[in-house]
């Protein structure tokens, strides 16, 4: 953390007393946490909270909750960004007595925006799940959290703690621990979880009704689930339009990174947050997480930060996460070490993924690019879950961006070293 | 016109191969030998790699005009 954390704690004194409610994370319009440590910021207790967001809302008065989130645009932050209104539609449906999950389960590496909201803001998630679980007329909310994030556990458990005495009207909140592997946070294997299943993707059909038949599991993200709370208190119109960004840098290339959460207001852009996270040197950043798309520092500058204009350009914001690749680390290099994390994280459940995702390693490794290249279409649609179709998106940027620098001494050597020189 | 669509419960196939036996003309199999779900152009050869698969992997989805609907599977679990 030490790229962040002297400039961190220098805003975060400057800004504590500036008291509006336009942030999740805080009160000004950009804010820089070191993640993963409870050290540095602060967090709102109950009564800190409800001094800055005021009482939510009594059950049956959120007028109509899919309405304000529909009004809003709301899109799941784990990665996914499907339609939040959708989901909770089908939830509602599927009638009462159903769970709604909030999903901790932070799985890659480069992500701590989930586990800083938990540290600073645990009743800003916490109202979010409550009044979706008033809305479906859930019979317990359960927080599903990733069995290693220990300072996130505390923070949770304080938060339960705290409410209890409140004396708030809401359904039992229960934490579950959850395996700390890459694809505990995928949905279907979180559903599989809390039904007390082994905690690994299953085959879902329709992906606003992942829990099949019968009462809803619904799974939010814990982005997703604060931003739901935060509407609650302020309405559609003053709802706090933020994005919160993981901005990381790589310690050990795909398993390690040193991470800074930021929360920038909506018409930021990339080189907004890489200056607020002060990463000086990158030359090319990968966008959205493993699942994202490389970019040259000079082709991302100016990308807004915001997920419908960036899917305009058929991009994604992904979990909020940008890499930043410094001089000495090279994009190919990266790739390959993070598509070997990810094939490493496979449940083992899916042949294409079984034999495909070390079949593709191999090849990056070999840098032989046509084989990657023949590997990814064939492994590409064929996964139970989204991991290899992720991964592939991720690999077949970093090759796309190679060949935009064709002239790069490197990527021309890389290629017709294996006679593959069809640029 | 109705259509079809056969798509392959992933995590239940451990690659037996038996759906591209049977629908050759829909499915054929990769390296590894997984299934690979073309057009479905024979929806006789579909149903019977619905039926035949041992790990009831295989599903045959009715594309009606907007909607998907599930029109025949191997099971419902």
């Amino acid at each position: 953390m030490t790229m962040l954390s002297t400039a961190s704690i220098a805003t975060m004194e400057q800004t504590h007393s500036a008291g509006t409610t336009a942030n999740l994370i805080g009160n000004t319009t950009s804010r820089i946490l070191p993640s993963g440590i409870a050290a540095g910021g602060w967090r709102d207790d109950w009564v800190a909270h409800s001094a800055v967001w005021g009482p939510l809302p009594a059950a049956g008065d959120h007028g109509d909750l899919v309405a304000s989130i529909r009004a809003i645009e709301l899109t799941g932050r784990g990665g996914g960004h499907f339609p939040t209104a959708v989901k909770l539609q089908a939830a509602i449906a599927s009638g009462p007595g159903g769970s709604v999950v909030i999903n901790a389960a932070e799985g890659e590496p480069a992500s701590g925006k989930d586990s800083v909201l938990w540290q600073y803001r645990p009743h800003l998630v916490l109202d979010g799940a409550v009044v979706v679980a008033q809305a479906m007329g859930a019979r317990e909310i359960v927080v599903w959290l990733s069995a290693d994030a220990v300072a996130t556990r505390v923070s949770i458990e304080q938060a339960i703690a705290e409410r209890a005495p409140a004396g708030v009207a809401e359904p039992v909140i229960r934490l579950l621990l959850a395996p700390e592997s890459y694809v505990s946070g995928e949905s279907s294997a979180v559903i599989a979880g809390v039904r007390g299943f082994p905690v690994a993707p299953t085959f879902v059909i329709d992906p606003a009704r992942p829990w099949g038949e019968g009462p809803a599991i619904l799974v939010h993200n814990t982005e997703t689930m604060a931003r739901i709370g935060a509407l609650s208190h302020t309405g559609a119109d003053n709802y706090p339009a933020t994005n919160v960004i993981t901005v990381a840098r790589p310690i050990v290339s795909g398993r390690e990174y040193e991470r800074a959460v930021l929360e920038v207001p909506g018409p930021s852009t990339i080189a907004d947050a890489l200056g607020l996270a002060g990463v000086g040197q990158a030359h090319a950043i990968l966008l959205g997480g493993f699942a994202g798309s490389w970019h040259g520092i000079e082709e991302a500058s100016d990308l807004p930060l915001d997920h419908q204009l960036l899917r305009q350009r058929g991009l994604s914001l992904g979990a909020g996460i940008i890499i930043a690749l410094p001089e000495s680390i090279d994009v190919f290099q990266e790739a390959t070490a993070i598509a070997d994390f990810l094939a490493d994280s496979s449940a083992g459940q899916c042949g294409p993924c079984v034999f495909g995702m070390p079949a593709l390693v191999k090849s990056l490794k070999r840098q032989r690019v046509s084989e990657v290249l023949d590997l990814a279409d064939v492994i590409e649609g064929r996964g139970g879950c989204r991991m290899p179709d992720g991964a592939i998106r991720m690999i077949r940027s970093a090759i796309a961006y190679d060949r935009r620098r064709s002239t790069s001494a490197r990527a021309f050597r890389r290629e017709k070293a294996h006679g593959e020189g069809e640029f | 016109m109705v259509g079809y669509r056969v798509v392959i419960d992933r995590i239940a196939c451990d690659g037996a191969g038996v759906c591209a036996h049977l629908a050759p003309s829909v499915i054929s199999l990769d390296r590894w030998g997984f299934p690979v779900v073309g057009e479905v152009t024979e929806v006789e050869q579909a149903r019977r790699a619905v039926k035949g698969c041992p790990r009831r992997a295989v599903h045959l989805f009715e594309i009606a005009p907007g909607s998907v609907s599930c029109a025949q599977s191997s099971s419902s679990p």
